[in-house]
Formats: structure tokens, C-alpha cells, sequence
């Protein structure tokens, strides 16, 4: 007897707990288009934030009510995942130049002057910026890998051994996590290119020609030899530091070999080696000396 | 009279004050000078002056360049033997004039500082006239945050108070109270003078009670002046941060992110004030500053100096330390003594043996929380700091942070909590600036 | 040439730190301990003297070898750490309890109590407690097996049962004061000198290890709650490990809410509970299950119990 009543007691007390649940499920139901959850789908589910919204969620909702995929570009989804999500939604992808990060410095310990000082502190860029670090030159990679934790993709590592971040093309989606994270501004979104070529200045120091070429071994001295090269006019100097327009640049690759410093980086450009040997680098002194401090 | 001080929060380092507050020592000038052009908060000085010019001690050497800055005059007559970079002691480079100075250049100054100046008459001089002459003077704050002093006492709304700093309340410096001691007629005055430019009917001039001899002599001094208190405070850090200087004088709370003329009250430092009179009633500008050797002594030293040309005696070089611009809690690490004195820097402090960094993992042990003034949870705000939730960490009321060190200070597991704050409120401001586009 | 230093050490302010280390922090409540823990080993002889060096290794065995091969870094504090809860644990158990026993209470302790949520300064609950109870749980025979105070160093005391066992089983018993104050009484190795643990008390709030809130809290509650229901307050605040538990276990930094208002909390909670275990419970003790029960609110104390922010009209709303 008692099991038969606690079957019904509790049998009834489940029964009216479904309808209560059942009717709520229905009277609070929200309507939404399912596309969204599909256009969802397709996307990395990094919420990089790479397309301006406020993560993969909000980019779907917003394709999906704008009607229009104009100006909305998922980077990590590429243009192959675009043109599915254009599919889905009976639209056209808007085409857009896939992008990749790059370093705009090469300096290791090896290149860069130090300073009679040392940092103590929390290993972590945004911090060791509020100082000048360990080098002089204030425009140099901190190498604690702020970039590398903002990465969602697994695109940026620090290899075993090295100071400096490397970018794994494979990976990199351009969302633009890393340039955000980087408090020296060194990272650039810029265009893959055709074939994966790219040429870039690997160097952010702004310090007159002299200054620069104490500070690091791998500067940019802003002496414009690569500027006269350039056949396209692509390579501009603005505060002695020069600049490759990747629009303008047709990766010929002639401004690698001239450039005395060895501060224009490539990849996937065959270097034509330059008839006459380039000028050699002066030997760096490793430490400012008083009377020659350059800022004096 | 009552010792007040603040409420919440606040901490008691020790005040290792070793350089001696009883004389002021003169620098003689040097023979060369870099005046950066940017000595304070606001838009960088415009140099109007070029390479080959010749200057004379005090002449206006660059002009404000925008609303909030200040003009920079030269320390010392010479020629102006370059406009380009200076290295700063904090490692970061600035647009300044160098000066360099010729025997005769050199005599012509050291004659005219002999003859002492006679003190003119100001108390017919309009507001608007004190104000620009106080601007005109290249006059900033001299605690240390170098907000230029005419901005300030031009507030929007008459203030009810014009409170003068005088706590002092970070460890090693003496400089104000040097200052205080060696001037306390001139700072008194300096002190109408600002109330007649920025309209306070009333002054208070709060001072720890670990200056009492600078405490009697500025009681002496504005004896014949009833709108002028001074009022003995008792000595804790962060005492001299504005909200606390005028909690502990008014029990008056500024409300989050609002200025001190939200209570009806400007602050100024005491140093600023004595800066002040010599800008208004000597007509000199400010080309020079009380700075604090740690262990060694205070030292009237010209803008624009080399650092280490210092006449410094009595100190040992050491293998390693952390040589602090400012004080020990609020002061930034220095990497060169070849650098220019600015107008904001208050002392020299060197840290031996530095700290090392080593934390330990946070115990909740709420010393922190103890020991911020603002009330703010400090391991909560730097922790979400740090996971990069800088929304979480601003409802925690990030921005209140004054970033016055207490709480890594308390800190048993030397935790690096003002790092990480600091870090979020840099975060937070440019989080900010990008919703605004 | 003014150049103080060689070379320029690079710092965030502030520049200086107190003296004051988590690990000094460790070694002034071990201080705090040692009365107690000498009269003890006063009272109870060799028996407690094993049981303190039995514990205290294994919790410190226990800690490194997590560290090292689980965790993978040896952090010096937290051994101390380790230390102190394993003086903890031992102080919490009555002396003639098996070594075997302690050992995995110490186990249980470290593993459980605190390396399971990350280590130092991540467990909710305090560790020695959560050691403690287990065995309580697990042998109850061995852990309640209470011995008198002994004449004979080497020799184990003949058996009887502790104050509140023999309240809770209805006898009625002679209170003496002084021998609860001095400790010549049975129980817990660290429950029983009272004076002692009130001396250890009076150390730590000299030092500023710890603040008197939630003891006073506690004790105070205690007594009010006693009064209201009709018993003697003396007699529950000096019996058992009230004292142990209020100055020693529930001022845990890691365990206990952080600001005043909720540290008042804590401790009034922690009384309340105590006395309802004592007095209807089915144990004679309550301290410990008080403490740990109101160690899983600490978060939620917090979160409530937070310190008014400058300049901030009203009480700040509470952040997600």
C-alpha cells in the first residue's frame, strides 16, 4: 500500500511539473530564424571579434537581419566560409583580401643595445611597457608574448630559443587579436598577397639614422635607398622609419638585398642578390657611452 | 587643534625621510641645460626658439602648445646649441632645447642671481592678469602630476577652498618640507596670491605632523592672515592624493571620477605655491626646484640640469638598484642619471636592495582591501585585470584606482596588484576611446 | 658625478614592500600554537608528541609530492602552508588515535582539501577541518576514544569521555573552570589548555596576524545563544574545540570572508550553528562541521559584505 500510494504521489507530482514546464517552454518561446543558428555553424566560434561584432553569435544575427553581407567578413571563416554562409542566406559574399599578421621587428638580444638596467616585474608586455624594458630601443618587440595569449587561432608562438613571435600562415585567420594585444603597435594586419608573397619593413624604430643604427644592429635607419629602389613607388619614409604599401608593392623583392641594415623581410619573394656587396654594417657598440649618447 | 586625517584605508611605510630638510643647498648653474618640452600633463611646448639663437636666463624658450600646457623658459642665458631629442631619466625620449652657456653668459647669471630681486606689489593686479601671469611663467604643479597651475585655478565655478599640500606623505622626499622651512613667508604669500587668482575666500594648508618645525613656522607666517588655516594632519600615506587631503581637512567626498571643484576646493601643492609668488611677485618664472637626494640632502637645482652633474656628496654607488623619480610608492624607476631635471620631479629615491620579484600566490588575506584608501577590493580588480575582463573589473569600480601602491604595498604574497591594475586601466581607456569611434 | 647605482633595476610602483611575508604570516600563528601545543605534550606525553610529528610529515611529505610531480613547481610558502595545517590537523585529534590514521587524515587533508582546488590560496575549505572530519567520519571509535591527561610520560591514560560526550549521553558532571582553563582535562590534543590557546590569541592579534572579529564573533555568540537557551556559557565556550576552532581554524585567511562585516557574519553564523549541533546534533562537537559548513558561504559573505567605494553614494551593487 505504501508503495502503490508513494508511486502515485510522486507520479502525479512529475506529472504536473511536465505541464507547468511544458506550458512556460511554450508561453515564453522566442521565435528566431533558425539561418542563424546554421549561419553559426559555420563560423570558428573563436569570437575573435576579427569582424567587428561583438562575437560569432552577434555576426550571425547581424548577417542574418542585415540581408546584405556587405562589410561583414568573417576572417576566421575565410572566403571559402563566407561564400557557404552567402549560400545559406541566398546572398552574394563580398569578396575581401585575406590578411595576416606581421611583426614589424626582427631585434633579438643578439641585435639590440642594452641598457645598464633591468626590468623586475609581472612578465607580460602591457606591463613591462609602462617602463622601457631592458633595451634602448623603444620600439622593439618585449618578447613576453602578449600576442601569443591573445591568440585564439594557436597562429603566433615564441619558439623555443627565440625572443621574438613567428606567425604560422596556416593558422592565421587576420582577425586582428594580436595587434590589439601588442602595446608597441608592432604587429600589422597586411594583405596574404598573391601567392603568399609579402615584403615588409621589420622594424617600428622612429629614431633618427644614428640613434637607430646604436640601438639595433637590424634598425630601419630611414636612409631611403630602398625608397629610390622601389620601381613602384611603393616604400615611403615617415619619421625615419619606412613603409611598404602593400597595395602599391608588387613583391619584385629588389628593396631586400639594398637595404643596409637587412630590416626588409619577405616571404615567398626570391631575393635577387645585388651585384656589388652591400655596405657592411658598422659594428654596434653594446652599451650607449656617456659622451656619445646620441638623444644628448 | 585637532590632528585629523582620513578615513578609510591608508598605511603607514616607513618614512626613511634621511636627506635633511634644514637647508636648501644652491646648485651653482651648469653650463649646459636640456629643457624638454614636455615637463607636464597636456600638449607638448612649442619651441620658438632655433639653433644658433641666443637666450637669456628666464626667457620663454617654448609656448604653451594648446589649452592644457605650459610654456618652458631657459634656466640659464647661452645659445641654443640644438632643438632635438633628450633622454629622459625614465628612459623615454622628448623633444627639448639644449643650452649651452659661455663663461660670460655664465658670470651675467651668477651676477644677477646676487642681486636679489625686490618683491613687487600684487594685490592691484586683476584676476585675469594674476591668472596669465601664472601661465605666462610656465607654472605646473610641482607634487608631481604637473597639471599646469593657471588650468587649474581657473575652474569653472569659484572655489569655496584653495587647499595647499603640504602632506608629503611618501616616504624618503623632504623637498616640500625643506621648502616650507627655507620660504614660509613666500609661501604664504604665494598662497593669497592664489586665492586672489582663483577666487577661494578661504585657504587651508594641510600638513603631517611629522613636520611640526615646518608646521610652527607657517603658523608664524600667516599669523596676520585669519583667511588662512594651517592644519596639522596626522602623518599617513596616501594623505597627500587629493581625495584624501580633502576628506581629512573637510570631510568633503569627491564623487567617482569628478574633480576636486565638484567639493568646492582646489588643490595645490606647496611647492606650486612657493613657484607662484616667485612667478607673480618676483617675476620669475619657473626655471628651478627644491629636489629631494635621498640619504644626501635637498638641492635648489635649475630646470633642464644633467642629473648627474649634481653637486651630490655623501652618497655610495652600488652594484644595483631601483633609483626611483619621485618617491618610493608613487615614484617611476629610472635607467639613466644622464637625464634632464623637470619641472615634476620631486626627489631622487634609490632603493637598496630593489625588490625582487617573486610572488606568491594570493592567500585572501583582504590586506589589500585593508589598506586601499578608495575602498576598493584591489585582488578582485587586478585578477579580472589580468584574465583581460576589463567590463567585469570596471563594475568593480576599476577607474576609482589612484594607483597610490597601498595595496601591493600590504600585499604578504608580494603580489603584483598595481601592475595589473594599471595594466586594466590602460585597457579600460582605450576600450573607451574605441566605442567613442 | 652624482650616480647612485651601477645598474638601474626597473620597477612598478610602489618601489618598497612591507616586511611581511604569507610564509612570516605561517610561522607567527605556528608560534601562536606552540603553547598549546607544549601543553600537550605536557599533559598527554609521547602519544601527542607522535601524533604532532606524524602529522606534521606526512602533510609536508604530501604537499611536495603533489607540488612536484603533479603540479609541477614547488611553491616555499605553501610547504609552509602544509606545515601548519598539518599542526592543525594533529591538534584536532584526541592522542591515542593511530598513526596510520593520521596519515591519511593527512592525506585526505592536502589532497582533497586543498590540492584538489589548486593549492594554496584556492580551497574552500579548510584543510586540517576537512581532514579532521573525515576521520571523525570515517572512525569514530578511534577518534573518539579520549584519554586522561597522564602523570606518565610513555604510557597512554586510562579512557573517559570528554565534557560535551558526557553531556550529550545525559550524565551530569562537576565543571571546573580551572581545569579546563590550565587543561587538565581529556580531548583533542589542542582543546584542551584553554589559557594556552587564549595566550596564542592574544600573540597573533599583538603581531596583526589575524583580526579579532570572527573569534570575538563567535565566542560572543556562543555565549548569548547559551544564555537564551539555559545553559552555562562558560561552560560550552571552555569545552571541546570552541576556542581552538575560533582563533585557530576559522580565521583561516584562505576560508574566511575579507571584510569586517563579513567576517561578523561568519562568526555569528559559526556560533549559532555550533551550539545547535552541541545541543540537538547528533555529535557531541560541533565546532568543526560550524566552520566548514560556513566556509562553502564565504564567497557569497563576500559578496554581500563589500567595503563601500569613495566617492560612491551608495552601497555598491554587487558585480556579477
Amino acid at each position: 500500500m505504501a508503495i502503490i500510494s508513494s508511486i502515485v504521489l510522486l507520479g502525479s507530482i512529475g506529472a504536473v511539473g511536465a505541464v507547468a514546464l511544458n506550458q512556460v517552454a511554450k508561453r515564453f518561446h522566442v521565435e528566431e530564424d533558425p539561418r542563424i543558428d546554421e549561419v553559426e555553424a559555420r563560423l570558428p566560434g573563436a569570437n575573435c571579434g576579427g569582424c567587428g561584432c561583438k562575437g560569432c553569435r552577434d555576426f550571425a544575427v547581424t548577417c542574418v537581419q542585415r540581408g546584405d553581407l556587405t562589410d561583414l567578413y568573417c576572417p576566421g571563416a575565410g572566403a571559402e566560409g563566407m561564400k557557404r554562409i552567402a549560400a545559406i542566406l541566398g546572398l552574394d559574399a563580398v569578396a575581401a583580401d585575406p590578411k595576416i599578421a606581421v611583426l614589424h621587428c626582427a631585434g633579438t638580444p643578439d641585435t639590440k643595445t642594452k641598457l645598464d638596467a633591468q626590468y623586475q616585474g609581472p612578465r607580460n608586455c602591457a606591463i613591462m611597457n609602462l617602463t622601457v624594458g631592458d633595451y634602448a630601443c623603444l620600439n622593439s618587440c618585449l618578447g613576453c608574448g602578449d600576442c601569443v595569449a591573445a591568440c585564439r587561432f594557436n597562429a603566433i608562438s615564441i619558439p623555443e630559443g627565440s625572443t621574438i613571435p613567428v606567425v604560422n600562415a596556416d593558422n592565421c585567420t587576420g582577425c586582428g587579436l594580436c595587434v590589439k594585444a601588442c602595446p608597441r603597435n608592432l604587429i600589422e594586419l597586411r594583405p596574404v598577397g598573391k601567392l603568399q608573397r609579402r615584403v615588409w619593413v621589420a622594424c617600428s624604430n622612429c629614431q633618427k639614422g644614428g640613434i637607430a643604427r646604436k640601438q639595433c644592429t637590424v634598425a630601419c635607419i630611414g636612409c631611403g635607398i630602398c625608397v629610390k629602389t622601389c620601381p613602384f613607388e611603393a616604400i615611403t619614409i615617415t619619421n625615419n622609419l619606412a613603409y611598404i604599401d602593400p597595395a602599391k608593392c608588387k613583391t619584385c623583392g629588389k628593396c631586400i638585398p639594398v637595404c643596409p641594415m637587412g630590416a626588409i623581410h619577405s616571404h615567398n619573394v626570391k631575393v635577387v642578390p645585388k651585384e656589388a656587396p652591400a655596405p657592411k654594417a658598422p659594428q654596434p657598440t653594446n652599451t650607449i657611452k656617456k659622451d656619445e649618447n646620441p638623444n644628448v | 587643534m585637532k590632528t585629523l586625517t582620513f578615513k578609510i584605508g591608508g598605511i603607514h611605510p616607513p618614512q626613511d625621510k634621511t636627506a635633511p630638510a634644514d637647508r636648501i643647498i644652491t646648485v651653482v648653474l651648469p653650463r649646459k641645460v636640456a629643457m624638454p618640452m614636455q615637463m607636464h600633463i597636456g600638449a607638448p611646448a612649442k619651441p620658438i626658439v632655433a639653433k644658433g639663437d641666443h637666450v637669456e636666463r628666464g626667457q620663454m624658450i617654448a609656448e604653451a602648445g594648446g589649452k592644457i600646457s605650459a610654456p618652458v623658459h631657459a634656466s640659464i642665458s647661452g645659445t641654443v646649441s640644438a632643438v632635438g631629442p633628450v633622454t629622459l631619466a625614465q628612459g623615454r625620449s622628448v623633444n627639448a632645447v639644449h643650452i649651452t652657456a659661455t663663461d660670460q653668459d655664465h658670470a651675467n647669471d651668477m651676477a644677477r642671481i646676487q642681486a636679489k630681486p625686490n618683491s613687487k606689489p600684487w594685490k592691484e593686479i586683476s584676476r585675469t592678469d594674476l591668472l596669465s601671469a601664472i601661465a605666462n611663467a610656465g607654472v605646473v604643479g610641482l607634487g608631481g602630476a604637473t597639471f599646469p597651475t593657471a588650468v587649474k585655478l581657473n575652474a569653472p565655478s569659484t572655489p569655496e577652498y584653495l587647499i595647499i599640500n603640504a602632506c608629503e606623505c611618501e616616504p624618503r622626499l623632504t623637498c616640500d618640507d625643506a621648502t616650507m622651512r627655507a620660504y614660509p613667508d613666500q609661501i604664504v604669500e604665494g598662497t593669497l596670491i592664489m586665492m586672489a587668482a582663483s577666487g577661494a575666500p578661504k585657504a587651508i594648508i594641510g600638513i603631517e605632523n611629522n613636520k611640526m618645525e615646518a608646521f610652527e613656522k607657517l603658523v608664524n607666517a600667516s599669523k596676520g592672515h585669519p583667511e588662512i588655516e594651517v592644519q596639522l594632519l596626522k602623518a599617513r600615506y596616501p594623505q597627500g592624493c587629493e581625495k584624501q587631503l580633502i576628506y581629512a581637512l573637510l570631510k568633503r567626498e569627491i564623487p567617482s571620477g569628478q574633480l576636486p571643484i565638484s567639493v568646492g576646493c582646489v588643490v595645490q601643492n606647496v611647492g606650486t605655491a612657493y613657484a607662484v609668488y616667485q612667478a607673480v611677485a618676483l617675476g620669475q618664472p619657473l626655471i628651478e626646484r627644491v629636489i629631494t637626494i635621498d640619504g644626501c640632502g635637498n638641492y635648489l637645482v635649475p630646470v633642464g640640469m644633467t642629473l648627474s652633474e649634481l653637486p651630490v656628496e655623501g652618497y655610495v654607488t652600488v652594484a644595483e638598484a631601483d633609483v626611483v623619480a619621485g618617491g618610493p610608492m608613487m615614484g617611476q624607476s629610472t635607467v639613466t642619471m644622464d637625464a634632464p631635471v623637470v619641472k615634476g620631479l620631486s626627489g631622487i629615491s634609490v632603493i637598496t636592495p630593489p625588490l625582487s620579484f617573486n610572488p606568491d600566490p594570493c592567500i585572501r588575506c583582504a590586506a589589500c582591501a585593508e589598506a586601499c584608501p578608495m575602498g576598493l577590493e584591489p585582488f578582485m580588480i587586478s585578477t579580472l585585470s589580468r584574465l583581460g575582463k576589463i567590463e567585469e573589473a570596471l563594475a568593480n569600480n576599476l577607474m576609482d584606482c589612484i594607483e597610490c601602491g597601498s595595496c601591493s604595498y600590504s600585499c604578504p604574497s608580494a603580489r603584483p596588484l598595481v601592475d595589473f591594475i594599471r595594466y586594466g586601466k590602460g585597457k579600460a581607456r582605450a576600450l573607451a576611446q574605441a566605442k567613442k569611434k | 658625478m652624482y650616480q647612485p647605482t651601477q645598474k638601474y633595476i626597473e620597477h612598478i610602483s610602489p618601489h618598497i614592500r612591507r616586511h611581511r611575508t604569507s610564509e612570516l604570516c605561517m610561522w607567527h600563528v605556528m608560534i601562536a600554537l606552540a603553547p598549546t601545543t607544549l601543553c600537550a605534550i605536557y599533559y598527554f606525553g609521547f602519544p601527542a608528541i607522535c601524533v604532532v610529528l606524524m602529522s606534521m610529515a606526512c602533510c609536508f611529505v604530501f604537499e611536495w609530492l603533489v607540488s612536484r610531480y603533479m603540479l609541477g613547481k614547488v611553491n616555499r610558502t605553501s610547504l609552509v602552508a602544509a606545515l601548519l595545517t598539518g599542526l592543525l590537523l594533529a591538534l584536532n585529534l584526541p592522542p591515542s588515535i593511530p598513526l596510520w590514521a593520521i596519515a591519511l587524515g593527512s592525506v585526505v587533508a592536502i589532497g582533497v582539501g586543498k590540492m584538489c582546488f589548486g593549492g594554496l590560496g584556492c580551497n574552500i575549505f579548510n584543510p586540517a577541518l576537512v581532514g579532521r572530519v573525515f576521520l571523525l567520519i570515517s572512525f569514530p571509535v578511534a577518534m573518539t576514544h579520549w584519554t586522561l591527561p597522564t602523570d606518565d610520560f610513555m604510557i597512554d591514560g586510562s579512557t573517559t569521555a570528554t565534557l560535551l560526550t558526557a553531556i550529550a549521553e545525559g550524565q551530569t558532571i562537576d565543571i571546573s573552570y580551572f581545569k579546563e582553563f590550565v587543561g587538565d582535562r581529556a580531548g583533542s590534543l589542542g582543546e584542551v589548555a584553554s589559557g594556552a590557546l587564549v595566550l596564542g590569541f592574544i600573540y597573533l592579534l599583538a603581531v596583526k596576524v589575524i583580526r579579532w572579529y570572527i573569534p570575538v564573533a563567535i565566542i560572543a555568540t556562543v555565549a548569548i545563544f547559551d544564555v537564551c537557551i539555559g545553559v552555562q556559557p562558560g561552560f560550552d565556550i571552555m569545552a571541546g574545540g570552541l576556542l581552538l576552532g575560533a582563533i585557530f581554524m576559522a580565521t583561516d585567511y584562505v576560508t574566511s570572508p575579507m571584510s569586517p562585516k563579513g567576517m561578523i557574519i561568519f562568526g555569528v553564523c559559526i556560533g549559532i550553528i555550533t551550539v545547535c549541533i552541541r545541543r540537538w546534533g547528533a555529535y557531541p562537537e560541533g565546532v568543526s562541521f560550524a566552520i566548514l559548513i560556513m566556509n562553502g558561504f564565504v564567497p557569497l559573505i563576500n559578496r554581500y559584505c563589500r567595503p563601500r567605494v569613495f566617492g560612491h553614494k551608495k552601497e555598491r551593487r554587487v558585480a556579477a
